[in-house]
């Protein structure tokens, strides 16, 4: 019975996502359309309530599943991007003719599988908590069926997710061949006993590396990204940038950090690497970008290679998994934010919204422009910002591992990028708006939701420390 | 109370806030009385504040906490700065001197500012005002001190250009702005070598260390003149003064409050917080009490020939800040806060005051078209008069006590030649006040359509003058009898803790001194103003016929000594030419790299963009190809090719 309890939050997350599904049919258009977020905000808020009480920290389901203040972390972090992803779609749902009931029911399983990551002592927990991630995610990219740019991006992505789902599967296979275990901590040991890469081992590794570097978007295993983010409805996208990327990289801890964590030497310098060509190359590209959305795809890639710059600094100890953590929380509630502002200005036929649109931004929606404003000074990395924290605390462990070069790669990044973020900044402040305007639409509850988002960047960035504590501790179980 | 010091500043600020954000749509006059009532609850727990000092808490330090966490400004390596109040008598005084003026100016621009279309922004930027200058005065650290100190530069300066529709506002401003700039590249200089040589910030440590270490006198002399150049920016002092006659551009409660009664006063505060420092180091304070002495007696000159009542009074602060430092420099900073404290006190009623004339004259501020207003306005003449009285310090108003305790200091200990000056140029002080308050408020109308539809200021305005003359005359028996007073015992912990050289400079002098010193500065003051009256009221001699008989010298005072031309000639062309060469390099070097480099960036861009196909064959061959490299890179470095 405590293995049943130690899943409380999954559960409730499941139900709820099943009432959504029932209420749907049940309740009639109408009436659907206000009750169904409501609906589900209020049951993942009873799952963030579940997460805090319940079990002893401790392994469950015959070592399967463990649940620790790691856990508690990540499954926190889900579930308030989960209710701020619900909280600023029904207009853009309303407007478009999006099924709402599958749409909010996509978004929890989404967020059950997100949370099995979290709970994973095993590999095969790990994997099943990834597809039950990332299959959602697919709908969710394609959830606009009569539009031929949805149907692209969920193919595309479907057919890509499954190749690098194979690869990763491949490397879990091989790691089995090799350590005869698929519990984290059985793998650990045996590195640790048998001491240096073999052959096996480097290609499990490689594949591992591969198949989980897709899901975070880590370059050269992005190009699914950009397509996938443009064509996807822009609430759906909001939420596939930051949901499926915490849990990549939750994922990433728990396998690398956790469970391949004896051949840190070995894979250390690799993710370095890949760390710097991936937030060079998304910040690059990311200039050339005439959509705000597109742009805002390739800039989420070179988040990941800062994020990714913690993970390979973590020799330098619980400094490097908090760091992670705290990027990631700083990452998800700012990305949200301003995937979340171009639904001020993403009407039918638009595509996200082009740099000229934006011009004169302010003057039309003041308050959705200073939140997107606030967002974009954040992804930048400008104090009081939260995003300027996170930076700061990545940089720390970064050097603490001797990984200057990284830290001058991250600081030369954090410059290019200013150029792209600010660029939108001016253009709704100084530009006046030229040609046909397009009208804006101003739902209320997307503005409330924003405004306290942005408000909570800037809270954040002026007192950071006890979200760094959390994850401070939350980080503490990766380390041996 | 004393836990609860940070929420002095903390109305102030959440005035401001209110004030900005909804001021200009919703609460319009509204704001007028946030302000006044957030700085009277600052004034009232500045006061619990002060007597909990008084009752023997000599010492305390009140970090800011937000939410039970303590707050860390910075913490870098072994460098940390606090956000933390020193509460001490020294702060608890200026809490108290600043609040309760401000208050005081608070409601009478209430009345001043009534008809202005910009009311919100003004009441706006003054609650910001007080917020800094509490900072300033609250911080225990030279850095947050600073932040304070930057906090008021930047209220002063959007305060002067409060106009900022008319040229000359908006000249003056940008003036005050530059040369407050300047002074603080001293200020900043001072703390990065107290950093340096010190290792600390805190007012605390770096005092200890000092006693400590004891450092090299040429390092603290350093230290003591960049810190002493950054005040004599703040403080309007040779030779950064010229811009606090031109900020009488900004409304005239402002120059009653920023450029009277507070901020000026700023530097003053900062030599005197410094004590230990400028102790240790002699040779800067000789340097801080000719300075002082130099700027009293040159500003007191310019203010004898000025026309315009306010820059009459520009120049008096000028001089009387002079007197503070001199006071600082003969090492007697008790008697400069002493002043500090009297000063606020009249010198914003003389502002204040002036203000009120220059409402009922219909914004006229020229004296010549004054005369025989005491009629019309006898609230502000007869209050005035008690300022005035204080200014020429006139037994036993304020400024008499305190005053007559700088220049007696001078003299006794050793600085006989900056006593001359001090008691001559309190003979001037007593003529230019005499000759302000005879043009304005006696003789005969010399503008009858203007004094026609002159009127005395409302309620609103007339109280806090009242309140202000009380002030003036009584604030002054704080420190009675002279080195004994309330004042003296009560500063004494914070500015003359350490003993040693301070409290031996302040012998007692002998009986005859002690009565013949007070004796001789109230006669240079009484013999200035039966000048003044015998030239203004019997014409004899006929001020006219005195100017032309001065000639070139009078024109050099009214031209005041032609520092700006001076400083428009040399200095100003120069930093052009060199503000040009650095723009021109701005533009194509620097610029010009970054252009091209951005044009690189974007252009490599365009390309990787390329490779972004749409085919998803292609993506895939991407990823294996991106998986080979990855098992090749990793082999490679098994294998011991690479190292790492």
């Amino acid at each position: 019975m405590t293995d049943v309890a130690a899943v409380y939050p999954e559960i409730i997350v499941t139900i709820v996502a099943c009432l959504v599904l029932v209420g749907d049919t049940a309740l009639g258009r109408r009436r659907a359309t206000a009750a169904l977020p409501a609906i589900t905000v209020a049951g993942l808020a009873l799952a963030i309530v579940a997460t805090v009480t319940v079990v002893p920290l401790g392994h469950y389901f015959r070592g399967f599943v463990v649940v620790d203040a790691f856990t508690g972390f990540f499954r926190a972090v889900f579930l308030l991007l989960a209710i701020f992803a619900t909280l600023v779609s029904p207009e853009y749902l309303e407007r478009r003719r999006i099924p709402a009931g599958e749409y909010y029911a996509t978004i929890c399983f989404s967020t059950v599988g997100a949370m099995t990551i979290a709970l994973s002592s095993d590999l095969i927990t790990l994997f099943v908590g990834l597809e039950l991630m990332t299959i959602p995610i697919y709908v969710l990219a394609g959830i606009q069926r009569g539009d031929r740019y949805s149907n692209e991006a969920a193919l595309k992505y479907f057919l890509l997710g499954a190749f690098s789902s194979a690869l990763l599967l491949y490397g879990f296979a091989w790691l089995y061949g090799v350590t005869r275990a698929t519990d984290f901590a059985a793998i650990a040991s045996y590195l640790v006993a048998n001491g240096v890469a073999s052959g096996p081992t480097i290609v499990a590794l490689a594949l591992v590396t591969v198949g989980l570097g897709f899901k975070a978007a880590v370059v050269p295993f992005h190009q699914w990204t950009p397509d996938a983010y443009e064509g996807a409805p822009t609430p759906a996208t909001a939420f596939m940038s930051v949901g499926p990327k915490a849990a990549a990289f939750a994922a990433i801890l728990r396998v690398l950090v956790g469970a391949l964590g004896p051949l840190a030497v070995d894979w250390s310098i690799v993710i370095a690497v890949l760390a710097a060509v991936t937030m060079t190359a998304g910040n690059v590209v990311a200039l050339a970008q005439g959509n705000t959305k597109r742009m805002l795809a390739y800039s989420s890639i070179a988040h990941t290679g800062y994020i990714l710059a913690a993970v390979a600094a973590s020799r330098a100890g619980v400094s490097a998994g908090a760091a992670v953590l705290f990027y990631l929380f700083a990452y998800g509630l700012m990305n949200l934010g301003a995937f979340a502002c171009l639904l001020y200005v993403d009407l039918d036929g638009t595509r996200g919204a082009s740099l000229d649109e934006l011009n004169g931004f302010a003057r039309r929606e003041p308050l959705g422009a200073l939140a997107f404003a606030v967002f974009l000074v954040s992804l930048t990395g400008i104090p009081p910002t939260i995003g300027f924290i996170a930076k700061f605390y990545v940089i720390q462990p970064v050097l603490d591992a001797g990984l200057a070069w990284l830290a001058v790669v991250i600081a030369l990044n954090a410059v290019l990028a200013a150029f792209y973020y600010l660029r939108v900044v001016v253009r709704m402040y100084m530009y006046d708006p030229e040609g046909a305007v397009p009208r804006l639409v101003s739902p209320r509850l997307l503005s409330t939701s924003l405004g306290v988002a942005s408000a909570a960047v800037v809270i954040l960035g002026i007192v950071p420390n006890s979200l760094l504590e959390w994850a401070q501790r939350a980080a503490q179980p990766l380390v041996r | 109370m004393i836990e609860h010091v940070w929420l002095i500043p903390a109305f102030p600020l959440a005035a401001f806030l209110v004030n900005g954000l909804f001021g200009r749509r919703w609460l319009g006059h509204l704001t007028g009385l946030i302000g006044s009532a957030a700085i009277g609850a600052s004034a009232i727990v500045a006061i619990g504040v002060f007597f909990e000092v008084l009752a023997g808490h000599s010492r305390t330090i009140v970090p800011l906490t937000i939410a039970g966490i303590r707050y860390q400004w910075i913490a870098v390596g072994d460098f940390s700065v606090d956000v933390s109040a020193l509460v001490d008598p020294l702060s608890a005084v200026m809490m108290l001197v600043v609040t309760v003026v401000s208050f005081l100016i608070f409601v009478y621009s209430n009345g001043y500012m009534a008809h202005d279309h910009g009311f919100y922004r003004f009441f706006t930027w003054l609650s910001l005002f007080v917020f800094a200058m509490l900072i300033l005065v609250m911080a225990d650290n030279y850095l947050l001190l600073f932040v304070g100190w930057e906090g008021v530069g930047l209220c002063s300066y959007l305060l002067i250009g409060y106009w900022f529709e008319r040229p000359e506002p908006y000249f003056a401003a940008k003036k005050a702005f530059v040369m407050n700039r300047i002074g603080d590249w001293g200020y900043t200089i001072g703390i990065i070598v107290i950093f340096l040589v010190f290792g600390s910030l805190n007012f605390g440590d770096v005092f200890r260390r000092l006693d400590e270490s004891a450092p090299e006198q040429g390092v603290l002399t350093l230290i003591c003149v960049a810190l002493f150049f950054g005040a004599t920016g703040k403080s309007a002092q040779l030779p950064l003064h010229s811009w606090l006659p031109d900020a009488m551009e900004g409304p005239t409660p402002v120059s009653a409050l920023i450029h009277a009664a507070t901020m000026v006063t700023a530097g003053v505060y900062l030599v005197a917080r410094s004590t230990p420092l400028f102790t240790a180091a002699g040779s800067a304070l000789t340097l801080v009490a000719v300075v002082g002495t130099l700027t009293a007696i040159f500003a007191a000159t310019i203010a004898l020939v000025q026309v315009d009542i306010k820059r009459v009074m520009a120049y008096s602060t000028v001089s009387q800040l002079g007197y503070m430092f001199l006071a600082l420099g003969v090492g007697a900073p008790i008697a400069a806060i002493f002043h500090l404290a009297t000063h606020a006190f009249f010198k914003a009623l003389l502002f204040l005051g002036s203000g009120s004339v220059i409402h009922a004259m219909d914004n006229v501020q020229d004296m010549r078209r004054y005369g025989g207003l005491r009629r019309k306005l006898p609230w502000t003449y007869w209050t005035m008069l008690i300022a005035g009285g204080a200014l020429s310090a006139i037994p036993p108003l304020a400024g008499f006590w305190s005053k007559d305790e700088i220049v007696g200091a001078a003299f006794t200990n050793g600085y006989p030649l900056l006593w001359g000056v001090g008691v001559l140029t309190g003979a001037l002080t007593a003529f230019y006040v005499t000759r302000a308050l005879w043009l304005t408020f006696h003789g005969e109308p010399r503008d009858h359509h203007l004094y026609e539809h002159a009127h005395e200021s409302p309620p609103v305005m007339v109280l806090p003058l009242a309140a202000l003359a009380v002030g003036s005359a009584l604030v002054g028996f704080i420190g009675v009898p002279p080195e004994g007073g309330f004042i003296h015992g009560f500063l004494k912990p914070a500015l003359e803790a350490r003993g040693g050289e301070v409290a031996e400079a302040t012998r007692s002098p002998a009986l005859v001194t002690a009565l013949g010193l007070p004796a001789t500065s109230v006669a240079a003051g009484l013999i200035g103003i039966a000048i003044a009256l015998s030239m203004y009221v019997r014409h004899r001699p006929d001020p006219a016929a005195v100017a032309r008989a001065a000639g070139a010298y009078y024109r050099i005072l009214v031209n005041k000594y032609y520092v700006d031309e001076l400083y428009d000639h040399r200095f100003v062309d120069l930093a052009r030419a060199f503000a040009g060469a650095a723009w021109a390099f701005d533009i194509h070097i620097i610029d010009g790299l970054a252009n091209r480099l951005g044009w690189l960036l974007s252009l490599s861009g365009t390309g990787l963009r390329r490779l972004q196909t749409g085919v998803v064959g292609n993506y895939a061959l991407s990823i294996v190809a991106g998986l080979l490299l990855v098992l090749g890179a990793y082999g490679a470095y098994a294998a011991g090719v690479i190292k790492p």
